[in-house]
C-alpha cells in the first residue's frame, strides 16, 4: 500500500512535467490544427538553454528556466513568421513535413554546436522523507514552479481578453474572425506561448534528468500521446494527460515491469480514441 | 525500313509524345537491369535502397494519397513484415521467397486487424493515433510474452541465403510490382471510390460505396507492399531490433518523399523517392557531420516552395497531362 | 520503330557507363599510394558520443605513424621511418553511419568497393557490428573490431575476417561478485536497459553473481528511451539488494544516479556500465558520483607498453588532457595498432596473410594484451586475452601524488579497485550514504 502511494506520487511529480510539455502542444494544435514535430526540439533547447546558463553563469536554474521560456518563444515566434504560418490551415501533412524538417534541422544543429555529451543541471540535491522513502527536493521545485504556470495559464486563459480570444479562436476561427479577433496576431501568440511552455518543460526537465540533444525526439512521441489522453486541443486534458502518463509509467513499473509500463499509455490512447474521442476525462467537446 | 517508314517513325514521335515516353521507360528499365555489371556494388546498393525507398513510398501513398487518411504508423508494417519474415526464414527454415512474401502478408494481416479499428477514426484522430501505435510498437516487441518470437530488444542477427544481386533484382521487382499496383488501383473503379472517399467521405457512403471495407482493403495492400519492401530491406540489414524495425526515421522518410513528388499521384512517390535518395547521398558525402541539418533545410524550403510536390506542379503547368494515370 | 528504340536505348546506355566509368580512369598519381582502411562510426545520433571518441584514437594513431611509422609502445615492430610499410602512408577514412544498421551495411559496401580500401576497422556498437560483420565476410576482408563487445557476434559463427579487439561482454563487472562476497553481501538486484549490449552484459554478470552464491533478487530490463528512472529504481530498492548492477547508456548513468540520490538509496555497492566512468559523468552529478563502481575496460595508469608515450601523444594531437581521458578514445587506438602489427609483420598489404596473423598473433598494446581465438574455433575471432578493470570515485586525498596517467575531475579521483594486482586503492564498502 505505501509503496503504492509512493508510486502516485512520484507519478505526479513526473506527470507535471510532462503535462507542462504537452500543454505548449495541446494550445498550438487547438489553435492552428497542426502537427508540429518541433516541439520536442523545443524542449530539449529549452532545457540546454537553462543548462548554459547555469553551467556559463552560474545563474539559479529556476531562473535559468524563465529566461529559457523567453528564448524558445523567441524562437518560436520566428520559426511562426518565417514559416509556420505558411501551412496553418491547409492540409494537414505539409505541417507534419515542415516540422519535421524543421525538427532534424534543431536538432543536428544543437548536436554539431553543442557536441552530444550528456548533461545535466545539478541543482538542489537533498530530499525529503516521505512513507520511508524519499522525495527529491529538486522533483518538488519542479512540480510547483509546473503547477504555477499552468495555474496562471488557466487563469488567464479564462479572464483576460488575450485568453477569451485564444479560446474562441479554438473553438471556432471563423466565428472568431467574424468577431473580429485578429486571427493571425492569436495564432503567432499561441505558436509563441507553447514555445514558452515548451521552454520552460524544457528547463524543468534539465534540472530532473539527463539531456542530450537528440533527447527532443524521444519525448515528441510522448507529448502526443498525453496531449492524446487529454482530448486533442484541451489544455486541463493535457495537463491531465500528462499525469496520467507519470502515472502509468510509475506505478506500472512498480507492479508489472518498466516494458508493460512504456505500452500503457499509446495503447490507452488508442482505446481511448476509439471509446471515448472526446479524451478521457471529456474535458472538450470533439472539434473536428 | 527505307527512307520513308523512317520518316513516318520521326513524324509519330514528334506528335505522340507518350512514344518518347516509352521509349525513355525502356531504357531507364534496360539501365536498372543491367545496372550491377556497370557500376560499383556501392552505387547498387544505394539504387537497392532507392527501390526500397520507391515501394516504401508507393505503399504509403496507396494508403494516403489515395484515402487522404494520414498514416503516421508506417513503420509498424514494415517491422512486422521484416520481423515475419526474418522468422520464419531463419527460425523456421522456410524457403526465403516464400518467406518475403508472407512477411508482406504478416504486415497485411496487421493492417487489416488494426485497419478494422482504428480506420473508425477520422481526422487528426487516425494520424495520432497511428503515432501512438508507433511509439508503442518497439515497447511491446520487448516484452515478456514477444520475446520467444522477436528475440527482444537483445535484437535478432542472421544471414538470408540470397546474393546481393538476387535482393537488387527482388527490390526492383518489387518497387515495380507496387507501382503497377498502385496503376490499376488508381484507374480502376477502385480507386474512384477511394478517391471519393478523400474527397467526401460521407457523400461517398450516401451513394453506396462500403467506405469502411474500401479504406480497409487500401490499408491492407499499403500493408502488404510495406512488409514486402521490409522483408528483402532486413534482409539487407542483416539484422533486426525493436528500434531499427520500427524506426522514426524510416517512418518519416516515405511522408517527405511522396509529399516531394506530389501527394496522390502515382508517379510522385516514385519522383520523390529517386531525389530524395541522391540528395541524402549529395548531402551526405560534402556535409559530414550537419547534413540533417541540410536534409531539414530542403525539406522546408520544398514545402514553402512546391507544396503539392513536383509531379503536381508539372501537372499545373500543362507539362503532364493531368489524368489519374500519372 | 525497334531500330530506333534501341539506337536510344545503347546510346544512353554508353554515355552512362562513360559517365561512370570514365572518372575511374584518371592518370595514376606519382606519390606514393596511402594504405587505406576504412571505417563507419556513429558520429550523428544515439551512439554518437561513443562514435566521436574512436575516431578520436583512429586519428591519434594514423597521426602518429604518418609522422614517425610506429605508434606508443610498438617500436619492435620495426619499420621506424614515416609511414606504415615502405613507407607508404595511412589514410584512415571515416564515414558517419548515423547509428543505424543499415546504412552501415550500405558504407562498408562503399568502402570496400568503391574507395578500395585495403583492410577495414569494425564499426561503434554491437548492433551495427552485427549487421556489418556479414558484409566483410562477404568481401573477404580483414576488420579489427573494437568498438563491438557482444559475444554473440562471434559466438557460434565461425567468423572468418573480423577479430574482436576489446573485451566481450564476459569480461565487464569482473571482480563485482568476488568484492561483494567477501564483503558479506547475499542479495543483488539487475536493472539494465532492454537492447543488444546491455541484455548479454547483464546476462554475464548475473552468472557471475549466481556462482559466488549471490542471489539475484531482481532483474528487470526498461525499455529505450525511458526519461525517468526513480520507479524503477524504487522497485529495485524495495527488495533490499546489497549490490545493484545496472546496465545502459551514459543519460542512463546520469538519470539513474540522480534518482538514487533522490531516494537515499541504501546498498553496498552500485556498480554500473559505460557512463559512469567517464568524466562527462562527474561534471554531470558532481558530489552523487561519491563511491559509485563502474566497469572500466582501460585506464591511463595502466603499465602497458607505451600507455604513457600514448597519453602525452593524444594531448598534443587531439588536445584531450591526460586527467579527462577515456578509454573509448583508446578502442580507436587499439583497432589502429593491431593493423600495424599485422601489416608490419606479413610486410605487404597481403589480405590473407594479414588476416591470419590477427587472428595467430598474441601481443600486447597499449591497450593491454590481445589475443583471440583460433581460425578453426567456432568462435573465431573472439578476444580471449583481455582483462576488464573495475573503477570506483573515491574523494581526492590530501598530500597524495597522483599518477600522470589518473583521471582527477574536482574532487574525486578515479581509482582502479579490481583486479587486486593493479589496484590503486581499497574499495569503499558499503555505499557511504548521501550526504
Amino acid at each position: 500500500m505505501e509503496l503504492l502511494i509512493i508510486a502516485l506520487v512520484e507519478g505526479i511529480l513526473l506527470g507535471s512535467v510532462y503535462g507542462l510539455g504537452a500543454m505548449g502542444l495541446s494550445l498550438i494544435f487547438g489553435i492552428m490544427r497542426i502537427i508540429n514535430l518541433v516541439h520536442g526540439e523545443f524542449l530539449m533547447l529549452g532545457a540546454f538553454t537553462c543548462f548554459w546558463l547555469w553551467f556559463l553563469l552560474g545563474m539559479n536554474p529556476i531562473g535559468a528556466t524563465f529566461v529559457a521560456m523567453l528564448v524558445i518563444a523567441a524562437l518560436a515566434a520566428f520559426l511562426y513568421k518565417v514559416a509556420i504560418f505558411r501551412v496553418v490551415g491547409k492540409f494537414p501533412l505539409l505541417s507534419r513535413v515542415l516540422t519535421f524538417g524543421l525538427a532534424i534541422f534543431l536538432w543536428n544543429f544543437s548536436e554539431f554546436a553543442f557536441g552530444s555529451t550528456f548533461r545535466s543541471v545539478n541543482y538542489p540535491t537533498g530530499s525529503i522523507g516521505f512513507l520511508g522513502s524519499y522525495l527529491s527536493v529538486n522533483k518538488i521545485i519542479c512540480f510547483v514552479v509546473a503547477l504555477i504556470i499552468a495555474g496562471v495559464l488557466f487563469a488567464s486563459l479564462k479572464w483576460t481578453r488575450i485568453g477569451k480570444a485564444l479560446r474562441a479562436a479554438s473553438q471556432n476561427p471563423r466565428v472568431a474572425l467574424i468577431s473580429g479577433i485578429n486571427i493571425h496576431r492569436i495564432r503567432l501568440l499561441s505558436y509563441a506561448m507553447g514555445g514558452a511552455l515548451a521552454g520552460i518543460a524544457g528547463g524543468l526537465i534539465a534540472i530532473q534528468w539527463a539531456i542530450y540533444p537528440s533527447i527532443g525526439q524521444i519525448l515528441i512521441l510522448k507529448c502526443f500521446a498525453m496531449v492524446a489522453l487529454g482530448g486533442l486541443g484541451s489544455l486541463p486534458g493535457a495537463l491531465l494527460g500528462g499525469v496520467f502518463l507519470g502515472i502509468a509509467e510509475s506505478v506500472g513499473t512498480m507492479y508489472w515491469g518498466a516494458t508493460i509500463a512504456g505500452v500503457i499509455a499509446p495503447l490507452t490512447v488508442i482505446a481511448v480514441f476509439i471509446f471515448r474521442p472526446q479524451g478521457l476525462w471529456g474535458v472538450v467537446e470533439r472539434v473536428d | 525500313m527505307n527512307k520513308s517508314d523512317k520518316l513516318r517513325l520521326a513524324e509519330k514521335f514528334k506528335t505522340d509524345k507518350r512514344l518518347w515516353l516509352y521509349a525513355i521507360a525502356v531504357i531507364v528499365v534496360a539501365l536498372l537491369i543491367a545496372l550491377p555489371r556497370i557500376v560499383s556494388p556501392y552505387l547498387c546498393s544505394v539504387v537497392f535502397l532507392m527501390f526500397i525507398y520507391i515501394a516504401y513510398a508507393e505503399a504509403w501513398n496507396i494508403m494516403t494519397g489515395f484515402t487522404g487518411y494520414i498514416n503516421f504508423g508506417f513503420s509498424v508494417f514494415a517491422g512486422i513484415g521484416g520481423y515475419a519474415s526474418a522468422i520464419l526464414i531463419i527460425d523456421h527454415g522456410i524457403w526465403w521467397p516464400v518467406g518475403w512474401l508472407l512477411g508482406g502478408v504478416f504486415a497485411s494481416i496487421g493492417a487489416l486487424i488494426l485497419g478494422s479499428f482504428m480506420l473508425r477514426l477520422r481526422g487528426s484522430y487516425f494520424a495520432i493515433g497511428m503515432l501512438c501505435l508507433l511509439l508503442a510498437a518497439p515497447v511491446l516487441a520487448t516484452t515478456e510474452y514477444l520475446i520467444p518470437l522477436t528475440h527482444g530488444g537483445y535484437g535478432f542477427q542472421f544471414v538470408q541465403p540470397v546474393s546481393d544481386l538476387t535482393m537488387y533484382y527482388s527490390a526492383f521487382f518489387i518497387s515495380a510490382a507496387t507501382v503497377f499496383v498502385a496503376y490499376k488501383i488508381i484507374t480502376s473503379s477502385f480507386g474512384a471510390k477511394l478517391l471519393a472517399i478523400r474527397e467526401d467521405e460521407e457523400g461517398a457512403g450516401s451513394i453506396g460505396i462500403n467506405t469502411t471495407k474500401e479504406k480497409i482493403s487500401a490499408f491492407a495492400i499499403s500493408g502488404f507492399f510495406a512488409g514486402l519492401a521490409a522483408s528483402v530491406f532486413f534482409a539487407f540489414q542483416n539484422y533486426i531490433d525493436p528500434s531499427s524495425a520500427f524506426s522514426a526515421w524510416y517512418n518519416s522518410l516515405p511522408i517527405i518523399m511522396v509529399l516531394l513528388g506530389g501527394i496522390g499521384t502515382l508517379w510522385g512517390p516514385v519522383v520523390g523517392a529517386v531525389i530524395m535518395t541522391f540528395v541524402e547521398e549529395f548531402f551526405w558525402s560534402v556535409l559530414p557531420e550537419t547534413y540533417f541539418m541540410a536534409c531539414g533545410a530542403v525539406i522546408v524550403l520544398l514545402v514553402l516552395l512546391l507544396p503539392g510536390g513536383i509531379i503536381t506542379w508539372f501537372k499545373s503547368r500543362g507539362i503532364l497531362p493531368r489524368t489519374r494515370a500519372i | 520503330m525497334k531500330k530506333v528504340k534501341l539506337v536510344l536505348v545503347l546510346g544512353l546506355a554508353v554515355v552512362l557507363v562513360a559517365a561512370f566509368v570514365l572518372p575511374g580512369c584518371a592518370p595514376p598519381k606519382e606519390e606514393v599510394e596511402p594504405i587505406k582502411i576504412g571505417c563507419s562510426l556513429a558520429l550523428t545520433g544515439k551512439y554518437s558520443w561513443t562514435g566521436e571518441r574512436y575516431k578520436e584514437g583512429l586519428l591519434v594513431w594514423q597521426t602518429q605513424v604518418n609522422e614517425r611509422g610506429y605508434s606508443s609502445g610498438l617500436e619492435w615492430c620495426g619499420h621506424t621511418e614515416p609511414g606504415l610499410i615502405d613507407g607508404r602512408p595511412v589514410e584512415v577514412i571515416i564515414y558517419d553511419d548515423k547509428s543505424d544498421p543499415a546504412t552501415g551495411v550500405k558504407l562498408y559496401h562503399k568502402l570496400i568497393t568503391e574507395d578500395k580500401v585495403d583492410l577495414c576497422f569494425g564499426p561503434y556498437s554491437s548492433a551495427i557490428a552485427k549487421a556489418i560483420s556479414t558484409v566483410v565476410e562477404r568481401y573477404e576482408m580483414p576488420t579489427a573490431s573494437c568498438g563491438a563487445s557482444d559475444p554473440g557476434i562471434w559466438g557460434g559463427n565461425n567468423l572468418q575476417w573480423m577479430v574482436q579487439g576489446m573485451q566481450p561482454t564476459d569480461e565487464y563487472f569482473p571482480g563485482v561478485a568476488d568484492i561483494a562476497a567477501k564483503m558479506g553481501a547475499k542479495t543483488a538486484a539487475i536493472i539494465h536497459e532492454d537492447t543488444a549490449f546491455p541484455i548479454s552484459l547483464m546476462n554475464s554478470f548475473r552468472g557471475q553473481l549466481e556462482a559466488k552464491g549471490i542471489e539475484v533478487v531482481l532483474c528487470e530490463a526498461y525499455p529505450k528511451g525511458i526519461t525517468d528512472w526513480t520507479p524503477i529504481l524504487t522497485k529495485a530498492m524495495a527488495a533490499k539488494p546489497d549490490v545493484v548492477g545496472i546496465g545502459g547508456y551514459e543519460p542512463d548513468s546520469i538519470g539513474l544516479t540522480k534518482a538514487a540520490q533522490a531516494l537515499k538509496a541504501d546498498a553496498g555497492i552500485f556498480v554500473w556500465t559505460v557512463g559512469a566512468g567517464a568524466p562527462t559523468y562527474v561534471e554531470a552529478v558532481g558530489d552523487a558520483c561519491y563511491a559509485m563502481c563502474c566497469e572500466s575496460l582501460w585506464e591511463g595508469i595502466l603499465d602497458t607498453p607505451g600507455n604513457e608515450e600514448y597519453l602525452e601523444a593524444t594531448y598534443r594531437i587531439a588536445g584531450l588532457p591526460p586527467e579527462k581521458h577515456e578509454y573509448h578514445t583508446t578502442f580507436g587506438y587499439l583497432a589502429g595498432q593491431l593493423m600495424e602489427i599485422a601489416v608490419k609483420e606479413v610486410g605487404a598489404i597481403d589480405k590473407e596473410a594479414i588476416r591470419d596473423t590477427l587472428f595467430e598473433m598474441e601481443v600486447e598494446t597499449v591497450y593491454g594484451p590481445y589475443k583471440v581465438l583460433p581460425l578453426d574455433s567456432p568462435d573465431s575471432g573472439f578476444q580471449t586475452a583481455s582483462k576488464g578493470l573495475l573503477i570506483q570515485w573515491q574523494p581526492k586525498k590530501v598530500g597524495v601524488e597522483y599518477p600522470p596517467g589518473q583521471v582527477i575531475i574536482g574532487d574525486w579521483v578515479k581509482e582502479v579497485i579490481y583486479p587486486y594486482e593493479l589496484a590503486t586503492a581499497e574499495p569503499i564498502w558499503p555505499h557511504p550514504g548521501w550526504d
